[in-house]
């Protein structure tokens, strides 16, 4: 079998590509995707634990359950809030949203 | 009334509070305000002065502070030396609230004016009741803030803004002198009280040249106030304020301090020769500097300036040779007569619409009856003709000097009175006699209202019967009741030689001007440009040697401070307050409103945390 | 080479490619497109480590409906836009990259230093299992899960609904 190390530095490795997406893309649907792509890579870590770690157990694969519950609603209500936020502004350009400056 | 002699200067403190207050309601009633105060003084002190003559010293003092063994106290005590003062002080300040009544009407500020004046006359009424020096200290400092008020009372006019400036900077110098020689005065003896103090001096526990370090400081203080040789200077400029303002500085108030210190105090003196003489020889020297510079100024109020300074400075030749009494006696009829002369220049003044130049005058004989006369016995009293005050003062000055033997201050004298004589009546006959040579619009100047001319005519009945006090006709008086208390040597008087002498110099001075100025009507202007005259013009160029001496040198350190002020310290902190404004704006424009900004700089933030714990710490933990 | 490493192989090639083609590709289809198989090669990687279960919630939740549900949010947005104005300062990706590959570098150094012991053969979480524990230890967490959705659901339909007039 594969060591998990493996495992976990694939992981990593989409969590980071997932993190630079997020801080980089202007593209707001984009921005969500990868949202998603660092919630795919820990519950890649949490399988991999639940399977090959070294306390294997069913635990993790519970929490991945969760995990991917919780992406759902969030993309659910992301796009809402993108679409909300394209009717009203004409744009989903990540640097026309300054709101947050005021 | 004695113990509750205190209230005396209370009564101006009040009428300062209430101008202070209501000032702007009150404004056309201001001058009353402040006359009523003011006469409540008045007949207190007269109450506190005829009752002082029958009863002992009274004084009365609170515990103030407790440092270690000392105590200091405030509190007041009345003296034969401060009722007289207080009398002297309340009338004059008096007549001078009634006289800006009419002189100030015009003004826009009178109740800040008459405000100025109740502080003030507080002050120096304070000054005089104090018990202890420090607390004279407190009062002279406060009449020192008040002459600078009045001074620059029109500050919208450059030279009395300087003016002001200059009397708070020069007598400021004095100041210093003072508080040092009360503190070495609190080291030496362990007490501000006047009496604790001359004990100890008294008994020998203070080393002989302490004593005469002691005592010259507090002459220093006295030197500045009262206008003395060297630091004479900014009294002339003072004319600048409000004529009032000069009457009150100079007959009751301000310059009166330095001489009333000196006399408060003269019990150090005393315990030191080189002091005495030092204070004597100031004295001569500013008498005869002044009176000489007196003889060309042109402008009336600047000669009446110098005579005060002449005037003082013949005070201090008097105390300075043991003429304790002579001194005061001095002091008191000088101010009587000097407030006179300077009402009356005032009124001469608002006559003609505040011209101040003698040679533009002439003539005003003819229009202004009270005020000529009044100021024909004010330039009599001030010259030293029989009967009248100046006469019996200035005699027991030549007394005093006669019997202290020294022949240079002894010629000095002499030729002072003569000087004095002299210039007080070229005064006159070039501002009364002769045609008038102004400006034709005011050529035919009108009395003034009985605002102005009452308290001329009670000055002159004062400069006139003011001298009796103190003469053979009413057995010397006067020094009776000054030297009670006071262990001082035998108090000189002047015979009838010493009289003749006196008269003969007066009688010669006003006859020189009489020849020079009075008996030919259309001299207008001095002709003579010697040497002599252009130094006197200038006034011994000791304002241009400040300037060089003190002036520049103070000037140019400031400014090289002043750069080093500004590139090194201003520098440097310009610099942090750059580095910092560059940050914060560097930092604003992260501010942006975009979250992936904010993302950025938040994940950043979180892995620089990381690294330095990994670094730290190690993996984990 | 275990059959378990070749298709480890393959399936982390297909998942970091198609990570980087997200990023990488213009048109927002395409990058939904990546998406998509990354996902699905994401399901295998957890058919490989013997969790059943979890890879056919994966295929079915993320392949089958958020990506479905991010094709309508691409379509009900602006779609067709290739690339946007003026770009952003080139600092701020430096920076981005920069703290992301610390982050990365940080992460690799501890995992593969790390002395991890692991089982030669993987362990199976059965439906069974799972079910046993959602409904057990875990059933308060579950019904706020439930919850949560719900909310979600709601909270998606008015945000998204036009606002009335």
């Amino acid at each position: 079998m594969v060591s998990i190390q493996f495992f976990l530095a694939l992981a990593a490795i989409l969590f980071c590509i997932g993190l630079y997406g997020v801080l980089t893309r202007r593209h707001l649907v984009v921005v969500l995707i990868c949202i998603e792509l660092m919630l795919n890579a820990v519950n890649i870590n949490l399988v991999a634990f639940s399977s090959i770690g070294p306390f294997a157990n069913i635990t993790g694969q519970v929490f991945t359950l969760f995990v991917i519950t919780v992406a759902a609603a969030e993309a659910a209500v992301g796009l809402a809030i993108l679409i909300a936020l394209y009717r009203n502004r004409a744009s989903i350009d990540a640097i026309k949203q300054d709101l947050l400056r005021w | 009334m004695l113990q509750n002699a205190w209230i005396i200067p209370f009564f101006p403190l009040i009428a300062f509070i209430v101008l202070l207050l209501f000032g702007k309601v009150l404004k056309p009633y201001a001058p009353y305000v402040g006359m009523v105060a003011l006469g409540f003084s008045f007949v207190a002190s007269v109450v506190v002065l005829v009752e002082r003559m029958g009863t002992e010293t009274f004084g009365a003092a609170v515990e103030w502070i407790t440092i270690g063994e000392s105590t200091v106290t405030m509190g007041f005590e009345v003296t034969p030396l401060n009722a007289m003062m207080l009398f002297v002080v309340t009338s004059v300040s008096f007549l001078v609230h009634v006289f800006s009544k009419q002189y100030m009407r015009e003004d826009d500020r009178i109740h800040v004016f008459y405000a100025y004046l109740g502080l003030f006359s507080f002050s120096m009424l304070g000054l005089v009741l104090a018990p202890n020096i420090l607390q004279l200290f407190i009062f002279w400092e406060l009449v020192g803030l008040c002459s600078f008020l009045l001074v620059g009372f029109w500050y919208f006019k450059p030279e009395a803004a300087a003016a002001a400036k200059k009397a708070f900077l020069v007598t400021r110098i004095g100041d210093v002198g003072l508080l040092i020689g009360l503190i070495l005065l609190f080291n030496a003896t362990g007490s501000f009280e006047y009496g604790a103090a001359f004990e100890a001096i008294n008994n020998g526990q203070v080393s002989s040249g302490l004593v005469t370090a002691i005592a010259l400081c507090i002459f220093l203080g006295a030197v500045g106030k009262s206008a003395q040789f060297p630091l004479h200077v900014w009294l002339p400029d003072a004319m600048e304020g409000p004529t009032p303002v000069s009457a009150l500085i100079h007959a009751a108030t301000m310059v009166a301090a330095g001489v009333y210190l000196v006399a408060v105090m003269y019990p150090v003196f005393q315990s030191s020769g080189t002091a005495l003489t030092v204070v004597a020889y100031t004295g001569a020297v500013t008498a005869i500097f002044a009176a000489s510079i007196a003889l060309v100024n042109t402008d009336i109020k600047r000669i009446l300036a110098y005579s005060t300074v002449s005037q003082l400075g013949l005070m201090m030749l008097a105390l300075g040779t043991a003429g304790y009494v002579a001194g005061l006696f001095h002091l008191m009829t000088h101010a009587f007569f000097k407030g006179l002369l300077f009402l009356a220049a005032g009124s001469v003044i608002y006559a003609l619409h505040h011209r101040q130049n003698i040679n533009e005058m002439g003539g005003i004989w003819r229009n202004m009856k009270v005020t000529s006369v009044t100021f024909l016995i004010g330039a009599l009293a001030l010259a030293g003709v029989f009967p009248l005050a100046g006469f019996w003062s200035k005699e027991g000055v030549l007394a005093a000097v006669w019997s202290h033997g020294d022949p240079v201050l002894l010629s000095i004298m002499i030729i002072t009175s003569f000087l004095t004589a002299f210039y007080m009546f070229r005064l006159f006959f070039k501002v009364f006699l002769g045609q008038f040579r102004g400006d034709p619009e005011v050529s035919h100047p009108r009395e003034n209202t009985k605002w102005m001319t009452v308290p001329l005519v009670t000055l002159a009945a004062l400069a006139v019967v003011a001298g009796v006090v103190n003469s053979p006709l009413s057995g010397y008086a006067l020094e009776g009741f000054l030297v009670e208390g006071l262990t001082l040597g035998d108090q000189a008087h002047g015979g009838i030689g010493l009289a003749a002498l006196s008269l003969f110099l007066s009688g010669a001075g006003i006859l020189l001007a009489w020849v020079k100025y009075g008996r030919s009507q259309a001299v207008g202007t001095e002709h003579s440009k010697g040497f002599i005259k252009t130094l006197l013009v200038n006034k011994y160029y000791m304002d241009e040697l400040y300037e060089a001496v003190v002036v520049t040198p103070v000037l140019a350190l400031s400014r090289v401070l002043q750069r080093f002020d500004r590139f090194a310290v201003d520098g440097t902190v310009n610099v942090v307050a750059r580095s910092l404004r560059s940050v914060g704006k560097a930092a604003g424009k992260q501010h942006n409103g975009q979250m992936q900004t904010y993302g950025l700089v938040t994940i950043v933030g979180s892995i620089a945390i990381l690294v330095v714990a990994f670094m730290v710490r190690g993996y984990f933990g | 080479m275990s059959p378990q490493t070749v298709f480890f192989i393959i399936f982390s090639v297909v998942i970091l490619v198609c990570a980087v083609l997200v990023l990488a590709l213009n048109r927002i289809s395409h990058r939904l497109v990546a998406m998509a198989f990354c996902f699905f090669a994401i399901a295998g990687m957890y058919f490989l480590l013997g969790a059943e279960f979890i890879g056919i919630i994966q295929i079915m939740v993320y392949v089958g409906a958020i990506s479905i549900l991010f094709i309508f949010g691409m379509m009900l947005t602006d779609h067709r836009a290739v690339g946007f104005g003026p770009e952003r300062s080139q600092l701020h990706k430096v920076f981005s990259f920069l703290g992301v590959s610390t982050l990365l570098g940080m992460m690799l150094y501890g995992i593969l230093t790390a002395d991890l012991a692991s089982s030669s053969e993987p362990f199976v979480g059965s439906v069974e299992a799972i079910g046993l524990e959602l409904y057990g230890n875990y059933v308060i967490a579950f019904q706020g899960v439930a919850v949560l959705l719900l909310a979600a659901l709601v909270g998606a339909i008015v945000i998204a609904r036009k606002e009335a007039e």
